[in-house]
């Protein structure tokens, strides 16, 4: 393979003496593949082998990412889909079907990732790698290390350290995963040799081919790294001015950014609103917001905020407690806060779902107070999808308010009628929520502000509440959203709360009412 | 957490901690944490598996620790010796075996492990994506906190 790339390097009379020079040095290695069009590459040192098999053996009880165990040569190892864990749309599986797998070592752990199609191996210089690109990918950016050019294709380098172990990416896991890495034969060599003669041979087999694909150099620069006191960066070093190298990426890199330049042309227009008056100043109502009911005013609320405030600075009033600020918040709140939604927000609603067409929808409803608005949400979303299996994780941070939402009774209330549908008389005749439905809301004591483990989400319904948070934790929240959030999900916010960020969201209106797709 | 999980253990702590030390007992506020808490100097540790994964906490300080064993086997206990771990081990065994026939009871299917005891200084607990029902429960003998992570297996 390395051969190949360098008599390529030399036909091409292009080339000019700086680029040959790279092409010789060649100090980074990727295993490049293709997934729902485009292309990736991982770190060959991560690498163990590449396997073509289809005798994949399905085990209940796992992330749906997770396809089944696969028989390595003796030792059982998950295989996990790609397609499924970064969202890219599953392709119906064929079980006769023969998948390509790229067998990963990762902190002495051995996973197999099942990708579209393996391309080959790519020699690169380091130095040529580039910063990611928020816009480039569909995976998430947190996964990728960076963007490499290599004959005309552009690789997005995956940091599969990253994709595995989430939270380790400290400088103490750096350590000892670099120096983990920089003997793999000898715990591969120690593997076969466990086994039988037939295996054993078939590990040296294995060994053989890594060390051809593994050349000496990265290995030695590991150790080196793992020897040193200074923090260790990501295996990929990225240079710290990008310089564009072949005339092609550069000119991609312009394409992107008119891209972004075209999106944000169609950004709401409530935020040229918002920038009607430059000189305003309201800090002193935001502070006694901020002080009487921790109301945070931030780009997604201030366009609603500076026309409540123009309209009470005209009428000479002020805030001085939290009564007031309740006063001065008394529209901002949602349709329907508090209560069963009416009918006519109840179809606006449905109308803003998304169309799905897996068999499971999972709802984030952040902030359920004492579950009216969930169970109206509940309501609609059977509605809506009559044949899947609906999960609703409503949370609240209020133990009082929540402890009674899983005892609610429907309102026997007129205007609520529509969700007599889904009830059933209790005992003594009352209506009461029908069984079905209750199983659908799982009503969690949670606190935003910690982690919790969610599935990928379809819908994320949190009116009214970003605005109650500090501003870092709404940025922390908007990412949560981003990374939740499947490909064409929907996110809901108040009425009043505005989303400004059209990189990552797309607008959905429905009369008055908007709703956020994800990109 | 799941709201019909946190009442049985708050009802279970209660009941079985007024019955072994013959006193009311009082509850200090309940709140949650994700962050690392420290452990207060001897805790009893009892997993949890079935329908949910995780883990219920009984931790408190050697002092009260001492006072609660002294308590419950009516003599004055000075050190922690197996007697001492023996009692805090069969405390935690019989709330937490409380709260689970309570979940029983209103369908939800939970298994434990056997009760373990740590102690030691400086120590303390992380939930890596998981949640901590922290609730401190007031004795005459000292707090008791009871720190339940449990998530639902999705």
């Amino acid at each position: 393979m390395e051969t190949a790339i360098q008599t390529q390097g030399m036909e091409n009379v292009t080339f000019d003496e700086e680029q040959r020079k790279r092409v010789a040095s060649v100090d980074f290695r990727m295993v490049t593949f293709n997934l729902a069009g485009k292309e990736y590459g991982i770190d060959i040192m991560q690498v163990k082998e590449i396997v073509k098999s289809g005798r994949v053996t399905f085990v209940p009880n796992v992330p749906p990412f997770v396809i089944g165990v696969y028989n390595l040569r003796g030792e059982i190892i998950p295989i996990i889909d790609f397609r499924i864990f970064f969202n890219l749309g599953e392709h119906s599986r064929d079980r006769k079907e023969v998948e390509n797998m790229i067998i990963l070592t990762i902190e002495n752990q051995i996973l197999g990732v099942v990708v579209d199609e393996i391309a080959k191996v790519v020699g690169i210089q380091k130095a040529s790698i580039q910063p990611p690109h928020p816009i480039f990918s569909d995976i998430s950016i947190k996964y990728i290390s960076g963007i490499v050019e290599h004959e005309e294709h552009l690789y997005v380098l995956l940091d599969v350290m990253r994709v595995f172990c989430e939270e380790a990416v400290t400088e103490d896991s750096w350590n000892s995963s670099i120096s983990a890495q920089t003997n793999p034969h000898l715990s591969s060599f120690g593997k076969g040799a466990g086994f039988g003669d037939p295996q054993a041979s078939a590990g040296r087999v294995g060994v053989g081919m890594s060390q051809v694909v593994q050349p000496a150099a990265p290995i030695q620069s590991a150790v080196a790294a793992a020897q040193t006191t200074e923090p260790v960066p990501p295996v990929v070093q990225t240079p710290p001015t990008p310089e564009p190298i072949v005339p092609d990426v550069h000119i991609s890199t312009v394409e992107l950014e008119n891209e972004t330049a075209a999106t944000s042309d169609e950004a709401p227009a409530s935020v040229a609103e918002s920038s009607v008056d430059v000189n305003f100043d309201g800090s002193e109502f935001y502070s006694s917001l901020q002080q009487n009911v921790n109301f945070c005013v931030t780009e997604i609320n201030v366009s609603w905020v500076r026309r409540q405030i123009v309209e009470w600075a005209g009428n000479g009033k002020k805030i001085s407690s939290a009564e007031d600020a309740e006063e001065f918040l008394k529209d901002f709140y949602s349709p329907c806060t508090g209560n069963f939604w009416t009918k006519e927000y109840a179809d606006v609603i449905f109308e803003l779902l998304p169309d799905v067409d897996s068999k499971q929808i999972s709802v984030w409803n952040i902030g359920c107070g004492s579950g009216q608005e969930t169970f109206s949400l509940a309501a609609v979303l059977k509605r809506r999808y009559p044949n899947t299996r609906i999960r609703i994780y409503a949370q609240d941070s209020d133990l009082l308010k929540i402890s009674s939402a899983t005892m609610l009774y429907p309102s026997e209330d007129e205007a609520f009628s529509w969700m007599l549908d889904c009830t059933v008389p209790d005992i003594a005749g009352k209506p009461a929520f029908s069984e079905e439905l209750r199983e659908m809301i799982l009503f969690e004591y949670h606190d935003c502000f910690n982690n919790t483990s969610l599935p990928m989400l379809d819908v994320i319904f949190c009116r009214d509440l970003i605005s109650f948070l500090p501003e870092e934790k709404q940025k922390y929240m908007f990412e949560e959203f981003k990374s939740k959030l499947k490909p064409g999900g929907v996110l809901f916010l108040g009425e009043n709360e505005v989303l400004d960020d059209s990189s990552a969201w797309e607008d959905k209106m429905e009369g008055e009412n908007i709703a956020f797709i994800r990109k | 957490m799941r709201v019909e999980y946190i009442n049985p253990f708050l009802e279970a702590a209660n009941n079985i901690l007024t019955e072994v030390l013959q006193t009311p007992i009082k509850r200090g506020e309940i709140n949650l944490k994700s962050t690392a808490t420290p452990v207060l100097g001897v805790a009893a540790f009892v997993g949890l598996a079935g329908d949910v994964e995780g883990r219920v906490l009984f931790d408190m300080s050697r002092i009260t620790a001492l006072k609660i064993a002294s308590t419950m086997n009516n003599e004055q206990m000075t050190r922690i010796d197996d007697m001492v771990k023996s009692t805090i081990t069969e405390l935690a065994n019989m709330i937490v075996g409380f709260a689970v026939t309570r979940l029983q009871e209103n369908g939800f299917n939970f298994d434990l492990t056997p009760p373990a005891i740590i102690v030691g200084d400086n120590m303390e607990i992380t939930n890596q994506r998981m949640e901590a029902l922290v609730v401190p429960m007031v004795t005459p003998q000292g707090v008791v906190e009871i720190n339940v992570a449990v998530r639902e297996r999705l």
